[in-house]
């Protein structure tokens, strides 16, 4: 499904001063799978995912970056929304004026049009926004108001998987959704994330703790450390590198 | 030299003026030198104009070019935009030339009337490199010695009234070929550049004060740093404008060649009298590709009595050129002193990719009033500005920040930041703010924040609980106001400022 | 002083002669003076330096008038008040609770010197003189005033709401061709309430000029939002004071501006007294071809404290071409006191627009969202959602077919 190879990266901060940060970065995350990436503070994490989103001041170098077969770095960003790709940020948006009903909305409509289908009927909208609010626990006030303005940061993160449930996205990225989230919202977060899951999606999970591995549980889990996958393994990796940190993980991987 | 560790006591303090308080008793900068000295006759004309190009053997180009800023200047208005109100000037009331008798130049210091030396001791102000040096295991004799000792080394170029009296560090400076000395030798040693430069940021016809200033500026200071150079100490002018009834007219021009770089400071001071005097000077900054100017003033003239009697008019013009790529120019301004200030150091961003800055921390108290701002004039493609204002205002005191951005047409991509902050202490006094904002690009990125507050009773009471006397508290709070500001300062001007802005405001609160 | 005495502006000239048909009439000579002494606002004037009205006077001297715009209150409940080229018509029937008066004899202006150009439409308006519309009680309908035309005219009305009183008055200042002058004066007793919407459109050879004087006694209340598209010169100018203590107001709006448009939004406000609140949101948008302005002045009187008061104004250029000008000033005599302004100029903020498009929303649509979501932060004070609605569908509109 998503496949990188030998990912090169620059980051240009608005003085349009340019700084390598993903530096020859390959992984395959087969439709189906989820793999779960951690890796320290500033490894390259949420550049990695801007990236593929197509962020502006997130550029390519070399290495290619394709979902099923496509070159994403050739498409704009809301092309590649339509194609199915969905970022959960790790710091939401504010967007004053615009509530959270209209923004998804028109958000749905346009990937549909991008993809040739047919709008979403106002009913219809309602009813699948009502049941996802319920599923989420999100109060319908919320819904009204401007997207995330005052929103806590635990109701942000919940408002990023009420519109990805909306919006039925093919890979998913989730940079670390769950920070900012009590227990109960975590367990609920990841449920809603779990009745994502299915033969045709591929998730990206990166996060820094367990806990939320344990909801969503991750077919690999990769490190990323320096702007490169430096180790591999299954679920267990998560659970050695709660218990030891990153030390000995890194250690390894530069011998 | 016997009392050097005392003279090096006060390194640190070097240009800056000591810290003067408004009472008249607490302005230790206020004495009198007792020294003779010659004068124009009194008033302006030709005649006077003349007389001062010619007491300075000036070639007849620059004779001509002071007449012709003369026989604008009749024909100009002065200008009542700014919130200052003063009582009319009488230009021929006032001398334009004030110089220590005896040589026009002095060949050395020791040729310098010990008055002056004396003077110039008392304000902490070093004249004697070795003074300076002290503390340093043998003088650095090369400019690249000096660039590893980081012991504070400032050169100085001392101006009493109308005549710069003494350039410290020439002999270094020019070793690594930067060009120190009062403008008034500049025409002579260096004239194709003081041609070629003057009055090229700040036109003769500039304003009512540049103008004047053209036709009878007397010295001032003059720099050139070659291409790739980076100065290898700090450059300062020292301003005492001493005799009665003078005003002082003097004339900067500092030019960065391509790659080089240059702090410079600058600090003034008067003795205190009853009448006002005048102080119209130009500055002037030209900063060729990727070159970067620092500019930084400590202001403290005599700002007149708690009544508000006597005290300096500070009409000053200062304008820096980014005239190529990537030049910078930063200006720091600290404004503690002056009965009245009318000041607005500016930045030309005419080259792609320059940067303009403007960093001003003005303390207003007493009968005080300043006008005072930036305008950042974005013109080159991706240039940059950045306005930090800070004004405290005090006693009876009014204050104004005054400010210009603006983005013409050809200014691709262009951005300002600006933050200016009024601070009230008391009812009495006024706190003004009048930003003017032009914009013609679609891709500039300007923005613009002001606040007015008085100082947090919430913070003030934190800091009695502490402990804190309420003087002492209004001073912490009103440094940390101030902070962003006086950061930006070179290291031993900050802790100057600091000292200097606390007895500004003392007798401000209860 | 300035110099008209010794060179007669022949556009001042051409008012006096106006002014002359009037007679003897020490009243409008007063205000004709005030006027006379700055003479037509140009560039140099520095409180018109973005606004030149000897040039856009004389740029549409002769110009073919357009029709008249269309109201966008046509279709709202409420007596109409209509101020035309063709004279003062009342409204058929007298709402309850308001009363008005057609005055034959102009009336003093104050503070003409403040309002040069106000000073004008006092001095200059016939047919009536100038129009009393007095409320004295809380008014279930929104009371209308209707300025249009499509030649030269001047107007001076005064509406004064007595003590405790409520009213919605819904402007609507539009105009086909020639100058539009008219001056406004609102008179809030202790305790009373106005809403003031005002809804601006002109064609692109017409000169409008639209001033407001308000004055709020202790415990008013006044809230104003302005949408205005321009026209080849257009003002909108309040001058406001908080006379009594307690008082608020609100001074919102918004303008888009085309091709070949140009809108000024000015105000100056008076804190006068002790605990007034001001807060001011003004949005502005234009494409090529587009000027706008924004001058907003607080001044804090001595002994004013506890003044609390607000102005933001924020611009977009929406392409290259464009020019906004901004003028946020503080004049601040009180220490107690917490005022603030803000100013932002540039383009649409580029993380939102990723965001938006990260979540599908072409590049176009998302700028659409973003740019009317923006403007409609000045319309968050209009207390009727149906007259909020109105004013949301007039920028959706623009935003639609002018882009
Ligand atoms: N716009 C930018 N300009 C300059 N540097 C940037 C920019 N964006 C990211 N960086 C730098 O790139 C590096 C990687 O940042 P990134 O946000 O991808 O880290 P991360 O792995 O997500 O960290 P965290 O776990 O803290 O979220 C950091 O050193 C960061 O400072
Ligand atoms: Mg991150």
């Amino acid at each position: 499904m998503l496949v990188l190879k030998d990912l090169v990266a620059r980051v240009e901060n608005e003085d349009g001063e340019g700084k390598e940060i993903i530096k020859g970065l390959s992984l395959e995350v087969p439709a189906g799978e989820v793999h779960a990436i951690m890796g320290p503070n500033g490894a390259g994490k949420s550049t990695l995912s801007y990236l593929l989103t197509g962020r502006d001041g997130y550029t390519p170098i070399s290495g290619t970056a394709e979902l099923n077969g496509e070159n994403l770095f050739e498409l704009d960003p809301e092309e590649r929304a339509a194609k199915g790709v969905f970022l959960s940020f790790q710091y939401p948006l504010e967007i004053p004026g615009v509530p959270v009903m209209t923004f998804v909305r028109t958000a749905m409509n346009a990937q549909r049009k991008t993809r040739g289908e047919d709008e979403i009927s106002a009913p219809e909208f309602l009813k699948k926004a009502r049941e996802v609010a319920k599923l989420l626990k999100i109060d319908a006030d919320m819904l009204k108001r401007p997207l995330n303005v005052g929103f806590s940061g635990g109701e942000k993160k919940r408002l990023e998987i009420f519109q990805m449930l909306m919006l039925e996205p093919k890979f998913l990225i989730l940079d670390e959704t769950d920070s900012g989230l009590d227990i109960d919202a975590l367990r609920i977060v990841s449920d809603g994330v779990n009745a994502l899951r299915s033969d045709e999606r591929g998730m990206l999970v990166i996060t820094h703790y367990q806990r939320l591995l344990d909801h969503i549980k991750p077919d690999r889990v990769h490190v990323l450390a320096n702007g490169r996958i430096v180790a591999s393994g299954g679920p267990e990796l998560a659970l050695r590198l709660e218990k030891e940190g990153y030390d000995g993980v890194l250690a390894e991987a530069a011998a | 030299m016997a009392d050097d560790a005392k003279v090096k006591q006060g390194v640190d303090e070097a240009t800056v003026a000591a810290a003067r308080a408004l009472e008249s008793d607490k302005y230790d900068a206020g004495f009198e030198t007792e020294i003779e000295q010659e004068f124009a006759p009194k008033g302006l004309s030709e005649d006077t104009v003349r007389f001062i190009s010619d007491k300075k053997g000036e070639p007849e180009w620059l004779l001509e070019w002071r007449l012709a800023a003369y026989r604008k200047w009749l024909t100009m208005q002065e200008p009542t935009w700014a919130m200052v109100d003063y009582p009319t000037i009488d230009y021929q009331d006032a001398y334009y030339y004030a110089a220590p008798k005896g040589e026009a130049k002095y060949e050395s210091l020791d040729d310098v009337p010990p008055e002056i030396l004396e003077t110039y001791k008392k304000l902490g102000i070093p004249l004697r490199e070795a003074e300076v040096l002290l503390g340093v295991e043998g003088a650095a004799e090369t400019a690249a010695e000096v660039r590893e000792s980081d012991s504070p080394r400032i050169a100085v170029d001392a101006v009493f009234d109308s005549v710069s009296v003494a350039t410290t560090f020439q002999k270094e400076l020019k070793q690594a070929g930067v060009i120190f000395m009062s403008i008034s030798e500049a025409v002579h040693e260096h004239p194709e550049l003081v041609k070629k430069y003057l009055g090229s940021v700040v036109p003769q016809s500039d304003n009512f004060f540049a103008t004047l200033n053209c036709a009878v500026f007397s010295d001032g200071t003059f720099v050139y740093i070659p291409p790739g150079v980076r100065c290898p100490m700090e450059l300062s002018t020292y301003f005492r404008m001493n005799a009665k009834g003078t005003g002082q007219f003097e004339r900067t021009l500092i030019i960065a060649d391509k790659g080089s770089y240059v702090s410079y400071l600058e600090g003034c001071t008067a003795p205190m009298r009853d009448e006002n005097q005048l102080h119209a000077a130009v500055v002037e900054l030209v900063a060729l590709e990727d070159a970067e100017i620092k500019y930084s003033t400590v202001q403290n003239w005599w700002p007149g009595d708690a009544e508000g009697k006597g005290g300096v008019y500070n009409f000053v013009t200062k304008r820096g050129d980014c005239r190529e790529r990537g030049a910078k120019i930063s200006w720091t301004q600290v404004e503690t002193g002056s009965a009245v200030t009318w000041k607005y150091p500016s930045c030309i961003l005419r080259g792609d990719d320059t940067v303009g800055e403007f960093y001003s921390i003005a303390v207003t108290n007493g009968k005080q009033q300043a006008d005072t701002g930036t305008k950042m004039i974005h013109l080159g493609k991706n240039t940059k500005s950045r306005i930090i204002s800070k004004g405290v205002s005090a006693g009876k005191s009014n204050q104004t920040y005054r400010g210009l951005v603006s983005v013409g047409a050809k200014a691709k991509g262009s951005r300002n930041f600006t933050q200016c902050d009024s601070l009230l202490i008391g009812q009495t006094c006024g706190a003004h703010t009048v930003p003017y904002i032009e914009n013609k690009r679609a891709d500039a990125q300007l923005e613009h924040e002001a606040t007015t507050t008085k100082l947090s009773d919430d913070q003030l009471f934190y800091c009695r609980q502490r402990g804190l006397g309420e003087e002492a508290a209004v001073a912490l709070l009103v440094n940390g106001f101030v902070r962003d500001v006086i950061q930006k300062l070179p290291m031993e001007f900050a802790v100057e400022a600091q000292k200097l802005l606390e007895v500004s405001l003392e007798g401000s609160v209860g | 002083m300035p110099d008209v005495i010794d060179k007669i502006d022949p556009g001042v000239a051409r008012f006096a002669e106006i002014l002359s048909k009037f007679g003897e009439d020490p009243r409008r000579q007063r205000a004709f003076d005030a006027f006379a002494s700055v003479g037509i606002p140009h560039r140099r004037v520095e409180n018109w330096r973005w606004s030149d009205i000897r040039a856009g006077l004389k740029s549409i001297d002769g110009a073919a008038p357009v029709a008249v715009p269309a109201d966008p209150f046509a279709d709202v409940l409420g007596a109409v008040f209509r101020f035309s080229d063709k004279g003062f018509q009342p409204p058929a029937k007298r709402p309850a609770g308001v009363q008005y008066y057609s005055k034959s004899d102009a009336p003093a202006f104050a503070s003409a010197e403040e309002l040069p150009m106000g000073a004008l439409a006092a001095a200059l308006a016939d047919d009536p003189a100038a129009v009393v519309i007095e409320i004295a009680a809380p008014l279930a309908e929104p009371i209308r005033l209707v300025f249009d035309g499509q030649s030269d005219r001047f107007h001076h009305v005064a509406i004064i709401l007595r003590e405790g009183a409520q009213a919605t008055i819904l402007e609507s200042c539009l105009s086909g061709g020639g100058f539009a002058n008219a001056v406004i004066e609102y008179t809030l007793e202790k305790g009373a309430s106005a809403e003031r919407l005002v809804m601006q459109s002109g064609g692109a050879s017409t000169v409008q000029l639209h001033t407001a004087k308000v004055a709020l006694a202790a415990d008013a209340r006044f809230s104003q939002t302005v949408y205005a598209t321009g026209s080849k010169l257009c003002r909108v100018e309040t001058r406001l004071v908080h006379e009594g203590s307690h008082s608020e107001a609100i001074l919102n709006g918004a303008y888009l501006l085309g091709d070949g448009y140009h809108c000024d939004f000015t105000s100056h406000v008076r804190h006068a007294d002790e605990d007034c609140k001001t807060e001011q949101a003004v949005k502005g948008a234009a494409l090529a071809g587009g000027k706008g302005a924004f001058q907003g002045k607080f001044y804090v009187k001595r002994g004013a404290q506890r003044t609390d008061a607000n102005m933001q104004h924020n611009a977009l250029l929406l392409e290259d071409g464009a020019e906004i000008n901004a003028k946020p000033e503080l004049e601040i005599y009180a220490d107690d006191v917490a005022c603030a302004h803000g100013n932002t100029c540039g383009a649409l903020d580029a993380d939102q627009l990723f965001y938006l498009r990260q979540r599908g929303i072409p590049e176009a649509e998302a700028k659409a969202l973003l740019t009317r979501s923006f403007v409609a932060d000045a319309f968050a004070e209009i207390s009727d959602e149906a007259l909020q609605e109105l004013f949301l569908d007039a920028a959706h509109a623009w935003l639609t077919e002018v882009r």
